[in-house]
């Protein structure tokens, strides 16, 4: 086949359309991304808008969270970044952005946790928010009770296994995972402060 | 007009995808257990059905027939991005609500089977009420068989709750299979009663104007 001819050809005028429709679509994919891009920021406070019920709280980096990198693994969560609450009405709080494991097809859940503390010690959980999930179908099944539950059983202890949500176990077990692992988190970190102080 | 009339009838009555076409079952049967999901997806789905016929139907003598169907995958995988992006921005809730069910638009019988069985065929503003007429069905059949599985699975109806008592199958998709198969013999049932009753109203017309003709006739002769 000559130069000419494949260039008259079929299968050149399908490459041809096929490779325009790709990169077209993809400029305008880029220009949208650019537009509708949701930053971490606004994420952040879309979650304190949830967990704080619209009130205003403002927030600074956990001490040694700024060590947390792509994350650190504790039990079957992956904390992706803390912060404690500044503001005067909620001082004392920690938010934990925390990666929950073994959602469904091994997907994942991340949550906010808010844990309350009284500056040494774990007091509770104060709320829980999903923030975003990996493959999780049913994670809309999740109900706000279940969600409330983890405040409303805090016992110092992790949450046991059977705390799950019907017709979402896999998700819920994720976030259950997330909220263990928040919590286990922010016990290592005062008791890190306090022996840091001490010492 | 009347043609337009007939492909709005056609997509949402009689050729509606889920009752009749049995199209995009998978999203159906995932999400019908919440009302508000349900016609989340359903009004999801009229945006990127008619986005996509529109596409579809404007570019069909550009595509060769060789590669449409990649063509057609990447134009409505654009468009469900686009979605995506849209929905996470400014309605996080409902882009949580639907979840991966979503991303899976890209894939639905529905979308890419009326771009091959009729945007490629048609001008754009067929193609376009088409793909509207389609989504429109979609969403009844969704919104109607949602409020069903709420009311018997939750005992609530969009998340507002009505009573106590609940049967948790009709909250699993095993429940939402039930009422699937009941509601595509009901809508069965309504149609064949429809549809031989206006047969038999034709049948008695066509009866009438024979005999009528058939009397002239003989009076003509007398």
């Amino acid at each position: 086949m000559s130069a000419k001819s494949f260039f008259k050809s079929t299968a050149f005028k399908c490459i041809v359309v096929l490779v325009g429709i790709v990169l077209v679509c993809s400029v305008f994919l880029t220009i949208c991304n650019a537009l509708f891009y949701v930053s971490d920021e606004e994420r952040l406070d879309r979650a304190l808008a949830d967990l704080y019920s619209g009130e205003s709280v403002t927030t600074e980096l956990a001490p040694g969270a700024d060590s947390l990198g792509d994350g650190l693994e504790v039990g079957r969560s992956v904390i992706v970044t803390a912060r404690v609450v500044t503001s005067d009405n909620h001082a004392g709080d920690w938010l934990v952005q925390s990666k929950g494991l073994d959602g469904y097809q091994n997907g994942t859940v991340t949550c906010w946790v808010v844990v309350n503390t009284d500056g040494t010690s774990v007091t509770g959980v104060g709320a829980v928010s999903i923030n975003s999930n990996e493959g999780q179908s049913y994670i809309g099944r999740i109900t706000q009770e279940f969600l409330n539950g983890f405040s409303e059983n805090f016992t110092g202890e992790p949450y046991p296994d059977g705390m799950l949500s019907s017709g979402a176990s896999y998700s819920s077990a994720a976030i259950r995972n997330s909220v263990n692992g928040a919590l286990e988190y922010v016990k290592t970190s005062l008791q890190g402060n306090g022996e840091a102080q001490n010492g | 007009m009347g043609k337009y009339k007939k492909i709005f009838l056609d997509g949402v009555i009689f050729s509606n995808p889920t009752f009749v076409l049995v199209l995009g079952t998978c999203p159906t049967l995932g999400l019908i257990s919440s009302a508000m999901s349900a016609m989340s997806m359903g009004l999801c789905i009229i945006v990127i059905l008619t986005l996509s016929n529109i596409l579809i139907s404007a570019m069909r003598k550009l595509i060769p027939n060789e590669v449409r169907i990649p063509c057609y995958i990447v134009l409505i995988a654009t468009l469900v991005t686009l979605l995506r992006m849209i929905l996470e921005k400014f309605l996080p809730d409902i882009y949580s609500a639907l979840g991966g069910f979503l991303a899976l638009i890209v894939v639905n019988c529905i979308i890419l089977g009326r771009a091959e069985a009729f945007a490629n065929k048609h001008t754009v503003p067929e193609a376009a009420m088409d793909g509207l007429a389609n989504g429109i069905g979609f969403t009844l059949a969704l919104t109607c068989m949602g409020i069903v599985c709420e009311i018997l699975g939750s005992g609530s109806l969009f998340g507002a709750h009505l009573w106590d008592f609940s049967i948790a199958l009709f909250s699993q998709p095993a429940g939402s299979f039930i009422i699937f198969g009941l509601s595509i013999a009901l809508f069965t049932k309504v149609m064949d009663s429809v549809t031989s009753a206006s047969r038999a109203k034709r049948q008695a017309e066509e009866a009438r104007r024979s005999f009528e003709a058939r009397r002239g006739k003989t009076a003509k002769e007398a």
